[in-house]
């Protein structure tokens, strides 16, 4: 184990106190407005067990606050966010997804947007930590959900600088910005998991980090068919003030969360995963006319193949069926879910080592 | 040096400091921007220009 003279943090003398200790947090904005694990140089020794590396090996350089980030800080957040050691090597394989450039955490974390990651895992190791994927996976209740997720929020913030009202400009935000973590329910999917998809083995985990900025959950309980399953899923996804349409060309993705009973059906369509994302690139479309000054027209990045002088051009939600992730997830009921990407991230993937 | 909308003024300080430049210069026009028509922002363009170039123009202090 890390011996407490290699860590290089500042060390804090506090009242030893619940509520001393909580203040000084709360005091120095070092929290999510719930109380936090104090990080004690035990503690953090521990978290640091969990992984392979030196405390001051570092992953990189996290924007906006131009940071350095090493595992010691990462387990220091992890510490505070309630993580069990052996929940580190996910946290520390997200943060790598995060720091990609392509992820752009500090846009995603600063927009008004108020978006955020959403970390899924795929693999054993997803079972082995108890990681949900199952009935209630989006919600409370699951110690390495919750805390996987919300280690990454108090990076975010602590390491990465993102204060609400300072740097984070999000007008609402959002209550997945406390923790938003989830695995795919691979043992209720009626297709590979996410993992196989990409051509690990399946001994390999994984993390999938996409930068959300909301959560849109479609109820569909009286169609028959898988086809009109996608039909009902697809209808959510053609409105006024959907910002994807107008992002397509940064390459803003979308997150397809199909519950176990709405995936059964759509493959006793005939359909697998690819056909689910080549269905929702085809049919997921608006003309232009309905998207011309209105919505993120200002702000609006199209590729030169969306011909805007035409107004019956149909503009997809994503740029390529590429740009969508499919995983099965969720318990018993008929409830999917879309989740949005952000306009100027891409969603990023890391093997847990 | 950077233009802004008014509503980053905090964010901006921030980021500045962050990389290690508190004294950078910074330009703060009023928000929102995004709601504005071509015309009114071709007119704040015009408003602002004198002290953008000011800004540009000048001599870095040595602080």
């Amino acid at each position: 184990m890390v011996s407490t003279s290699n860590l290089q943090s500042r060390r804090i003398d506090v009242e030893d106190s619940f509520d001393a200790i909580q203040d000084y947090y709360d005091e120095q904005g070092w929290t999510d407005g719930l109380p936090v694990v104090p990080a004690t140089e035990e503690l953090v020794c521990r978290m640091l067990a969990g992984s392979t590396g030196a405390p001051n090996d570092s992953l990189g350089i996290i924007q906006p606050r131009n940071a350095r980030v090493t595992l010691e800080k990462i387990a220091i957040n992890a510490v505070m966010a309630g993580c069990r050691p052996e929940h580190f090597p996910v946290v520390v394989a997200a943060v790598k997804a995060m720091l990609q450039e392509e992820f752009n955490v500090a846009g995603v974390s600063s927009t008004t947007g108020g978006a955020t990651p959403a970390v899924i895992v795929n693999g054993p190791m997803a079972r082995q930590l108890g990681i949900n994927g199952d009935a209630g996976c989006f919600g409370p209740g699951y110690r390495a959900n919750s805390s996987i997720g919300r280690a990454l929020r108090l990076m975010i913030r602590n390491v990465g600088g993102l204060i609400p009202g300072e740097m984070d400009k999000a007008t609402l935000s959002t209550p997945a910005r406390f923790s938003f973590c989830f695995s795919e329910n691979e043992e209720r999917s009626p297709w590979e998991p996410r993992h196989l998809e990409l051509g690990y083995s399946p001994s390999d985990s994984i993390v999938t980090v996409a930068g959300i900025r909301g959560i849109y959950v479609v109820m569909e309980t009286t169609v028959p068919t898988g086809f009109e399953v996608l039909q009902t899923l697809v209808g959510t996804m053609t409105g006024s003030g959907v910002s994807n349409y107008y992002q397509i060309g940064t390459g803003a993705q979308i997150v397809l969360v199909l519950c176990p009973e709405h995936a059964a059906d759509i493959a006793a369509s005939g359909l697998s995963k690819a056909d689910v994302r080549e269905y929702v690139y085809q049919n997921a479309r608006m003309p232009l006319r309905q998207l011309i000054g209105v919505a993120h027209y200002g702000n609006r990045n199209w590729p030169s193949w969306v011909d805007e002088t035409n107004p019956d051009t149909m503009v997809p939600i994503v740029r390529s069926s590429d740009d969508l992730v499919v995983v099965v997830a969720g318990g018993d009921g008929r409830h999917s879910a879309w989740l949005a990407g952000w306009g100027v991230t891409r969603i990023v993937t890391q093997q847990i080592v | 040096m950077s233009v802004i909308t008014s509503s980053f003024t905090r964010a901006a300080r921030a980021r500045t400091a962050a990389l290690g430049m508190p004294g950078a210069r910074i330009v703060v026009i009023p928000s929102p921007l995004v709601t504005k028509s071509t015309d009114d922002v071709k007119q704040m363009a015009h408003d602002f220009a004198p002290e953008i170039v000011g800004l540009l123009t000048s001599e870095i202090s040595a602080a």
